[in-house]
C-alpha cells in the first residue's frame, strides 16, 4: 500500500470520514478495505451497488415471513398488542449491510459501499443522511445509533459523476496502478517463492501493455493469475511463445488480443 | 519542485485558509466544515513532513480527479512562496486569463445573409409564418426572423420536454405490490400470502450520449442544435455531451441556461483549428479511448449529430462507430444536410457511417428535430 493511501486511511479514522477511492478497474479499491479490516483485525461488511438498490436491500428488511407464522402459531391467543410487539422486535429484523456496519457491538467494522456510481441518486442521496449522522431510524423500533462508528470506504468507477455533497463527505484518493516494486511486491506476496527475476520480468512486461491502448486493461489480479500460470506450467523466461499461450489470462478481449499479437509482439521483438 | 520540509510554525490556520481560498477561486467546492477538519487533521501531527502534510491538504480538498492538477499546481506555488517567508498575506493570484466570448461561432455577421437566401426560406410552402419557420432550414433563416425562430424553438422544445417528462414519470413508477400474483401464489400456502410479489422496477432510464459537430460547416446549426441538447439535458439525468471539430470536448457540466456561454467560449476556443477540417473518425476514437468505458454502458443511446463531412482517413470514423455500436443500444445520427433537396449520403464520411446506424436522420429545422422525440420515447 502505498504512504499515501495509508495516510488517508489514517485521516479517515482521525476524522471520522469516510473515504472515497476512484481509480481504474483492478486497481485494487477493493481489496484496500480488506486490509483495512484485516490490519483492523475486524469484520469487513460488504454493500455492492447496483442500479435499482433500493433501502430494503442496504438497510433493513421485515422478516415478513417469520412473523406471519409467528401471528399464525399464536391464532389462538387474544393478546394481539403483544403479539404486535413481539413481531415488530430485533429478532424478526433482517440487518442489511448498513445496519449491520451500526449495530455492530464489538468495536468499529469496515464497511465497504463498493462502485457507489452504480447506484441511483436517490440511493446516494439517502446515503449522505446515514454518513453524516451514523444512525438509522426505523418507524416500528425506533432509531438506532451506531455504538461505534465505522470506517466507511467507497469506491468508485466513475461511470458518472458522484454528488458534490457526496464527495465533500469523503476524503478523496485517486487509486493508481502500483508502480513496477509495488506491484513485485504483490506478486511476491501472493505467490510466495517465486522465481525474482520471472517476477521482474512480467512486472515489467505487464506494465508496458497497460501503456497500449487497449479496451480492458489488465488490472492487479490479471497480473497475479498471469504470475501463477507461469509458475504452473513451470516457466522461469517468458518467450514469445509462452505469451502467446498464456496471454489469454490477461487479455479478456479478442481485439485486444490481436492488437497485443500482431503489432506489439512484432515491435518488441 | 522545492521539497524542503514544512515549518510547523509557519503553518497557521490562517495560511491554510488563504491556501483553500485560492483552491477556491479555482472552482474547487470547499466548505468551512472542511477546513475545520483541515486544521484538525494537522493537529493530529501530520504537518512534519511535506509529503504527509500535502496528502491530507489533497484528501479534504480534492473530489475528483479533476480537481487533481489544480491542487498540485496550487500547492507547489503556494507553500513554496509561504516557506520563502514572503508571508502570508500575499494573495496567490493564478486565475487564468479569461477567455473572451467570441460571436464568431453563431456565423451571424452581417451581411452574410445573401438575397437568394431570403428568396429560398420565403419559397417554402406554409400557412402561416410560424408554421413557414418551422419548415426552414436552420442556415436559410434571414436575420429577422432569427429572433422569432429562437422563440418558436423555446416554446416546442418546452412542449416537447412537457411531453416526454409526462410519459416517462408515468412509465418509472417504483415497485408496488402486485395483488393479484401474491393472492395467486398464496392458494398452494393455505391462502398465506407468505411470498409477496412486487411489480418490478422498471430500470433507470438510459444513457444518452451526445456527439455534435461543432466544425466550420456545421456552424449555421450548432447553435440550434446546442439549445436542443440543453433540453435534453433536462429531461434526461444519464446525458453526456461532447463537442468536437479537430478536437473532442466534454461538455456535460456546461449544458444548461448559465453554461451556454462557457460553451460558446470553449469553441471559440477552437476556432484555430477550423482550416483544418473535421476529423470525426479521430475525435470519435478519442472520445472511445477517454470516455467510452465511463459513458458507454450496453444500454446507452448515442446521437451523432454531424455532416459527416469527413477530413481524416475514413478507416478510423469506421473502426470507431463499430465500437460505440458494439456497446450502445441505438446509434442514430442526425444530418443536417440530409434535409437538402437532392442530397445522398455519397461522401466519403458519410457513406462509411451508414451500414453502422440504426437510424439516419435530418437535423436542418425544428420539425426534423423534434421527429427524435418519438425515439428518445423509448429510451
Amino acid at each position: 500500500m502505498s504512504e499515501e493511501l495509508a495516510t488517508v486511511l489514517y485521516l479517515s479514522g482521525e476524522l471520522s470520514k469516510p473515504v472515497l477511492l476512484e481509480g481504474n478497474p483492478g486497481v485494487g479499491k477493493t481489496s484496500a478495505a480488506a486490509t483495512l479490516a484485516k490490519s483492523m483485525d475486524t469484520k469487513l461488511v460488504r454493500l455492492q451497488c447496483y442500479e435499482g438498490l433500493d433501502v430494503n436491500n442496504a438497510i433493513y428488511e421485515w422478516n415478513y415471513q417469520k412473523q406471519l407464522l409467528h401471528i399464525k402459531l399464536n391464532e389462538k391467543g387474544e393478546q394481539q398488542a403483544r403479539i404486535e410487539k413481539e413481531i415488530f422486535g430485533r429478532e424478526y429484523l433482517l440487518e442489511r449491510p448498513l445496519l449491520q456496519s451500526i449495530s455492530h457491538e464489538e468495536g468499529p467494522v469496515v464497511l465497504l459501499i463498493d462502485e457507489i456510481d452504480r447506484a441511483d441518486e436517490e440511493f446516494e442521496a439517502f446515503l449522505l443522511e446515514i454518513l453524516s449522522e451514523y444512525q438509522i431510524s426505523i418507524p416500528e423500533l425506533g432509531t438506532i445509533t451506531a455504538k461505534h462508528i465505522p470506517r466507511v470506504i467507497l469506491t468508485s468507477n466513475r461511470t458518472r459523476e458522484l454528488s458534490d455533497a457526496l464527495k465533500r463527505r469523503c476524503l478523496y484518493h485517486w487509486l493508481d496502478y502500483p508502480d513496477q516494486s509495488a506491484e513485485e511486491l504483490i506478486i511476491n506476496k501472493s505467490i510466495p517463492g517465486i522465481d525474482q527475476a520471472l517476477t521482474k520480468k512480467m512486472v515489467s512486461m505487464i506494465r508496458s501493455i497497460r501503456g497500449l491502448r487497449l479496451q480492458k486493461t489488465p488490472g492487479i489480479a490479471e497480473s497475479i493469475d498471469w504470475a501463477r500460470t507461469l509458475v504452473l506450467l513451470g516457466q522461469h523466461d517468458i518467450s514469445k511463445e509462452t505469451l502467446k499461450k498464456t496471454l489469454g489470462v490477461i487479455l479478456k478481449s479478442q481485439e485486444d488480443f490481436a492488437f497485443v499479437v500482431d503489432e506489439w509482439l512484432e515491435k518488441e521483438g | 519542485m522545492k521539497t524542503a520540509e514544512i515549518n510547523i510554525g509557519e503553518v497557521t490556520a490562517r495560511s491554510v485558509i488563504d491556501f483553500v481560498n485560492a483552491l477556491r477561486e479555482e472552482g474547487l467546492i470547499i466548505g468551512p466544515g472542511e477546513v475545520k477538519e483541515i486544521l484538525q487533521g494537522l493537529a493530529t501531527g501530520l504537518v512534519g513532513r511535506r509529503s504527509d502534510f500535502k496528502c491530507c491538504l489533497k484528501s479534504l480538498c480534492c473530489g475528483s480527479r479533476k480537481d487533481l492538477p489544480v491542487f498540485e499546481r496550487l500547492f507547489e506555488m503556494f507553500w513554496q512562496i509561504q516557506s520563502n517567508g514572503v508571508g502570508s498575506k500575499t494573495k496567490v493570484k493564478v486565475k487564468d486569463e479569461q477567455q473572451k466570448s467570441s460571436l464568431i461561432f453563431l456565423g451571424h455577421k452581417k451581411g452574410q445573409w445573401g438575397e437568394s437566401e431570403e428568396e429560398d426560406s420565403r419559397s417554402v410552402s406554409g400557412a402561416s409564418k410560424v408554421e413557414r419557420l418551422r419548415k426552414t432550414d436552420f442556415s436559410h433563416v434571414e436575420r429577422v426572423d432569427a429572433a422569432l425562430l429562437e422563440e418558436i424553438a423555446a416554446q416546442l422544445f418546452k412542449q416537447m420536454e412537457h411531453r416526454l417528462k409526462r410519459r416517462l414519470k408515468y412509465s418509472a413508477r417504483g415497485s408496488v405490490l402486485n395483488m393479484g400474483r401474491t393472492l395467486r401464489k398464496s392458494i398452494s400456502k393455505g391462502g398465506w400470502p407468505t411470498e409477496m410479489v412486487f411489480q418490478r422496477k422498471r430500470p433507470a432510464r438510459r444513457k444518452l450520449i451526445v456527439l455534435l459537430d461543432i466544425s466550420g460547416s456545421m456552424d449555421k446549426y450548432s447553435h440550434y442544435l446546442l439549445r436542443f441538447v440543453i433540453t435534453l439535458r433536462k429531461l434526461f439525468k444519464n446525458i453526456e455531451a461532447f463537442t468536437f471539430s479537430t478536437q473532442l470536448d466534454r461538455i456535460t457540466p456546461f449544458l444548461n441556461e448559465k453554461g451556454q456561454k462557457e460553451i460558446y467560449n470553449r469553441m471559440s476556443q477552437n476556432l484555430n483549428s477550423w482550416s483544418g477540417g473535421t476529423r470525426i473518425g479521430e475525435c470519435l476514437e478519442v472520445f472511445n479511448e477517454k470516455y467510452s468505458r465511463e459513458v458507454l454502458t450496453g444500454s446507452s443511446v448515442v446521437l451523432v449529430f454531424s455532416d459527416g463531412l469527413e477530413t481524416g482517413e475514413v478507416v478510423h470514423l469506421e473502426k470507431a462507430l463499430m465500437h460505440i455500436k458494439r456497446r450502445s443500444r441505438h446509434l442514430i445520427w442526425l444530418n443536417p444536410l440530409k434535409g437538402m433537396k437532392g442530397y445522398q449520403p455519397v461522401q466519403r464520411g458519410m457513406a462509411t457511417a451508414l451500414p453502422h446506424l440504426d437510424y439516419f436522420m435530418s437535423a436542418h429545422n425544428l420539425d426534423s428535430l423534434l421527429k427524435l422525440e418519438n425515439i428518445l420515447i423509448n429510451v
